[in-house]
This record gives structure tokens, sequence and C-alpha cells, in this order.
């Protein structure tokens, strides 16, 4: 024990990176997953490679993203490459769901019909949600394992600190989880209400989703308020 | 904005810009991701409702005891993790409790002892209780906010003294070791005829022995005087060394705190025998000139009470201009240090200085505090303990050349009260 100060602590244990790369790697499974699915992607195999040859490009996928992974469980601070390979790989599948067709304006021979895919909004928007999300987490689960860090730096128990870090990241994911069935209940709603808002203002999609998204708004706040015991 | 805001925002404008750009309501949804969950952080409230229960007491405590200060902590609302740290002052040592803590506050209310046993092995005042608390927020690493809570205790410790009034019973103070001429210079003088002098301006002309100026002869020179004893008290003066030597640990406290309790009880012990007792810090940064009665204790006590260990060794040579008066009427000097190689050096040649301002030679005793740590490491430290050693007796043997007398007190072994009976008294 020393003279005047705090207790001796035991040295900061380190967590393996797999609470980290876990999500990661699911995150980009689903990107990898819903571009093999994407037109872009069959047309890109047929264009690339002799029909022969076509699954090198599967190959290449596949070796891309384990490479990656490999790179970021020997190096934890890599992690935030998987996260960005995923956006990467899950663009097209976005891209498909646009309403200004860009391509075309440019030129592009098939416009955003090129980026079709066979998954529904739903699953795109789950897929997306679940890559945000996941990057969301990444983020909250470095800042907490920094936080560990310094508290027992500073010299409290390791014990407490796991304790505090485990209920930070439960907290964290619960929270993150509920925005995502939030975004996804908005969307249902939208889903639900377009046609109906459509149909109150002739026919126009452009304004019905803008309009959509504020009546959620005022559902929400007025919803606070009434928990709050405010009027509305 | 805080950090963890700005890159939410950051992801907020990334999906939101191309989104608005291609018309894309999914990347438009996906946006509205980051922005629904700060929403949602920003309903969940932090810890508060805070208070540290115990009230601020006083202590008046003898070194070496401990103390049991209680706090709780009380959290009623909120919810998240806070960081609380429970310092200690410099010198003291916890015993338990304490250092550093971080909480969760979960749903129900939380409560914490914040208690604390702690020991001070120092005389000084010191204050303890108070809890520094951070509240840091669950989401993002900005926007923690700090107070300190709860109320401090005072705790005034003191150097644990004999009693003196015990030691004074008996022979004790008969065998006291006391000035060689029994008596100070100053002071009425008696009609007890102690020598004769050449005339100093201030002399009484009566005092003029005119026979024996006559006898003498040698015409123009000063007429010789008659000097006599006078009736003052014995003076005591004790040196206490305050050099880095001191710094170092006996039997957990420093051995300066070892000197300054030596130096208390004998200052005590002294005062009590209708002696005039003075204190001089090696250093020169203290000292309080010889005088007699309860309010020169208490001087004495409250300038032992503030030596702190100095980084230079210092001379005691320093003490003739502190009082030179009072040296050169032959006190009892005792010396309170710590022997080695590196001091005894300086400390012969102030000896010296001092005999030589002495014009009534004085006692010195040199009470040697004896240290643990030979500050070695331990395979040299053999060899280099028995060359210490021989160069200390060295050194040792020119000191009691001087006149001084050298006696080891090591306070790991015997307690102080022995040490002056046995060995300070008992050959004294």
């Amino acid at each position: 024990m020393r003279i005047g100060s705090i207790p001796e602590s035991t040295p900061p244990v380190e967590l393996g990176p797999l609470p980290q790369l876990l999500p990661a790697t699911v995150a980009l499974y689903l990107s990898a997953s819903s571009l093999t699915i994407n037109k872009s992607y069959q047309e890109l195999r047929l264009l690339a490679f002799p029909p022969q040859t076509s699954g090198l490009i599967d190959l290449i996928l596949l070796a891309t993203c384990l490479i990656v992974i490999t790179i970021a469980l020997l190096d934890r601070s890599r992690i935030l490459h998987i996260y960005h390979l995923a956006a990467i790989l899950f663009v097209p599948s976005v891209l498909g769901r646009s309403m200004v067709d860009w391509p075309s304006v440019l030129g592009i021979e098939g416009g955003l019909a090129l980026f079709s895919s066979p998954l529904s909004d739903l699953e795109v928007l789950v897929v997306g949600c679940i890559l945000v999300g996941t990057f969301l987490l990444h983020r909250h689960t470095e800042q907490s394992l920094s936080d560990r860090r310094l508290l027992i730096s500073l010299g409290s128990s390791r014990k407490e600190a796991d304790d505090v870090t485990v209920h930070v990241l439960l907290i964290v994911m619960v929270n993150i989880l509920v925005s995502a069935l939030i975004i996804v209940l908005i969307h249902l709603t939208l889903t639900a209400f377009v046609p109906v808002l459509r149909e109150l203002f002739g026919a126009q999609p452009g304004l019905a989703l803008p309009l959509g998204l504020l009546a959620m708004i005022a559902v929400v706040i007025l919803t606070k308020r009434l928990i709050e015991g405010r009027p509305p | 904005m805080p950090r963890g805001d700005r890159w939410r925002f950051g992801l907020f404008l990334l999906l939101f810009v191309p989104a608005a750009i291609m018309g894309n309501p999914l990347l438009l949804l996906l946006s509205l991701l980051p922005v629904v969950q700060y929403y949602l952080i920003s309903l969940l409230r932090p810890p508060q409702d805070i208070l540290v229960r115990g009230e601020g007491r006083r202590w008046d405590i003898w070194t070496g005891d401990k103390v049991k200060v209680e706090r709780k902590l009380i959290v009623r609302e909120g919810r998240g993790p806070m960081y609380l740290r429970l310092d200690a002052p410099d010198r003291t040592k916890v015993v338990s409790g304490g250092g550093s803590r971080v909480l969760w506050k979960g749903r129900e209310p939380l409560e914490v002892s914040l208690d604390r046993e702690i020991a001070f092995p120092r005389r000084g005042m010191y204050h303890i209780g108070s809890a520094k608390l951070t509240i840091v927020p669950i989401f993002g690493d900005e926007g923690r906010t700090e107070q300190r809570l709860g109320q401090d205790d005072h705790i005034l410790v003191h150097d644990r003294k004999l009693e003196v009034i015990r030691l004074r019973e008996g022979r004790t103070i008969s065998r006291l070791p006391l000035p060689s001429r029994g008596v100070g210079a100053f002071g009425p003088e008696s009609t007890d005829f102690r020598d004769i002098r050449k005339y100093a301006s201030g002399d009484r002309f009566r005092s003029i022995n005119w026979k024996a100026t006559a006898r003498a002869g040698g015409g123009g020179s000063l007429p010789l005087v008659n000097q006599y004893e006078v009736e003052g008290r014995l003076i005591v003066i004790i040196m206490m060394d305050d050099g880095p030597l001191m710094a170092e640990e006996a039997k957990g406290r420093t051995a300066l705190e070892h000197g300054v309790n030596a130096a208390q009880i004998l200052s005590d012990l002294y005062l009590g025998s209708d002696c005039d007792v003075g204190l001089y810090a090696f250093s020169g940064r203290s000292f309080v000139s010889p005088a007699a009665g309860r309010r020169q204790g208490t001087m004495i006590s409250r300038q032992l009470l503030e030596l702190e260990v100095t980084n230079v060794q210092g001379d005691i040579a320093g003490a003739i201009g502190a009082f030179p008066d009072h040296l050169r009427s032959g006190p009892l000097i005792i010396m309170v240090t710590s022997l080695s190689e590196k001091n005894l050096g300086l400390l012969e040649r102030g000896l010296r200085d001092l005999k030589r301002h002495m014009r009534i030679e004085g006692q010195v005793h040199i009470i040697n505090v004896v240290r643990e740590s030979t500050g070695v490491p331990p395979d040299i430290e053999e060899p280099a303990a028995e060359l210490r050693h021989l160069v200390k007796q060295t050194g040792v043997r020119r000191l009691t050349s001087l006149g001084a007398r050298v006696v080891d007190w090591n306070p790991s072994t015997e307690p102080f009260r022995k040490f002056l009976l046995e060995k300070f008294i008992g050959r004294g």
C-alpha cells in the first residue's frame, strides 16, 4: 500500500477483440449477401470473367472479406475497416431504391434498374439498420472500453469497472435496438400511410413521403407530451 | 457540440445528403437512426439527487492512531455510472476503504458506504471526509460533471509524549545530565567567588579588585575585577537535525518523527526541572531562545510541530549566531540526529566551532537515531554496511574526542522511555 494515496490497483486486463468483431462480421456478412443477389453484381460476374471462371469474383469477394476480418482480428483499431467495406458492399442494394434515376441522367445504360435486387424494402432496411446500428454500437463500445481503462488506471477495482462497463453496454444495446425498431416501425407505418396520403394529395409520392414523416414526428411528440402528463 | 454528438450528426449527414439527392426513402429512414438514438439518449437522466451523509467531526489523536471516517453516499434519481474519488492526505496510510470507486446507479436508489480507516503516522492537521464525484455520461465522452460532496473531518495529530510527571518521580531527576558548571551565565550575581578577570566595559567599579590589580603591576593596563557566580538557571539547548538523513524511515516513521518525539520529551523534562530550555534546528529555520516556564514549553512544541525535513544538511555552528551569549555560558547541548558518513564531517566541524565559542565548556550529548534502511542492494549490503560502520565508528570517535557523548537509539527495538532511563540517564 502506498502512503498518502489510493491503494495499488491491478493493471487493466484488455478484453479480446471478439465482442467488437462479431457484430462487425455479421454486418459485413449481411451486406455481402445482399450484394451477391444484386443485379449489378450478377452483371459484373458475367462481364469481368468468362462464364467458366465467373466464380472467381465470389472468391475475390470472400478473400477481401476474410483479409479485412483477419487484419481486424490482429489489430482491434482496424475493426472500423470492416464497417467501411460493409458500407461499400451495401451501396448497390440501397441505390436500387432511389426515386431519382441519376445513372440515366448521366447516360449510364440501364439506369437504376441495374441495381435492382430481389430483396424487399423492409429486408434492405433491416440490413441497413443492422449495419448502422452495429456501427453505433462499435463506437460506444470503444468509448466504454476506453473509460474502463481510464477508471482502472485511476485506481478503481477491475470488478467495479467491469460491472459498470457491462451495464453501460447493455443500455447502449437496448437503446440502439429500440432506435432500429422505431425506424422499422416508421417504415411500416409509412408503407401503410403512403397510399392513403397519395390518394389524399393527388398521387404525388414526393409529397406523400415528407408528409408521412411529419405525421410520424407529430405522433411521437404528442405521445411524449401525453406520457409526461402535459396537454397535447 | 460534444464529440459523441458530433460523429452522430456526421453519420446523419452522410446518409441524409445522398438520400435527399437521390430521393431514396430507405436511406432517409436510415439517416434517422442516429437522430432517434440521440432523442432516446436525451430521455435518460444522469444520476442526481445525490448526498453524502455523515457529519464533519473534530478529532484529537496521537501519531500512529487510526481514525474511522464514516460516510454514506445516497443517490436517489437518475441512471448511469459515477466515478468516486476518496483521496487521503499525504503522509497518511489508508488502512481500509478509500481510493477510487466506480459505481453504477441503476433503477433503484443507491446507497454505498464510503467508510475509511486511516492511520496517521505523522503529526499535523488533516482534513478528510469529503468525496469527489464525477458523473460520467453513458453516451459520449464529454459533459462530465464533477462535484465535491460531504463535510471534512478535522483531525489534529499530536506526537506521543511520555508522562513527564512519572519520570520526574524518584531518582530520575537527580540522574539527569546537567551542565558541568551547574548554573547559567544569566541572572543576578551571587556572593560566591568564581574568578578574576580583566575589567570590561559595564563592570561595576565596586567589583574591581584593587589588591590583585596592584599585585599584577603593569601600569596603564586594565584593572582586574572579581567575578561571582550568577543565580541563573541551567541552560539546555536541544539541537534538532532536520536534514535529509532524517527523512529515512524507522519502524514506519521517519527519523525526524522519532527525533521530534524525543526532543519534545526532553524539553518537557528539563523545563519541569526548572531549566532554561532552547531549541535550534540544524537548518537554522527555527530556533527558540532558552527560557523557562510553561509558555516556553508551548513555543518549543509549536516549533517542533512545524519542523519539516529540509534538502540541505544544516550546520550546527549556525547556533552561535542564534544564541551567542547562552552558548558562551557552557550550556548542556543535546543533539538529536541520525549519524552517517555523510554528516559526520559537518557535525565534527560544527562541534569544533561551538567548543571554540564556548567560554565555559559545556556538555554535548548526541542522540543518534538509528535508521533501518541502508539504501543499498542486498548483494552488496553486507560489505557496504561494514564499510559504513567503520567510517561511522571513526567519525564517532572523533566526536567523542571533542568531548561529545554519543548514545545510539534504535526506535525499532526500544521505546524512547526505555532508552531515556537505561541509556541516556542511566550512564549520564
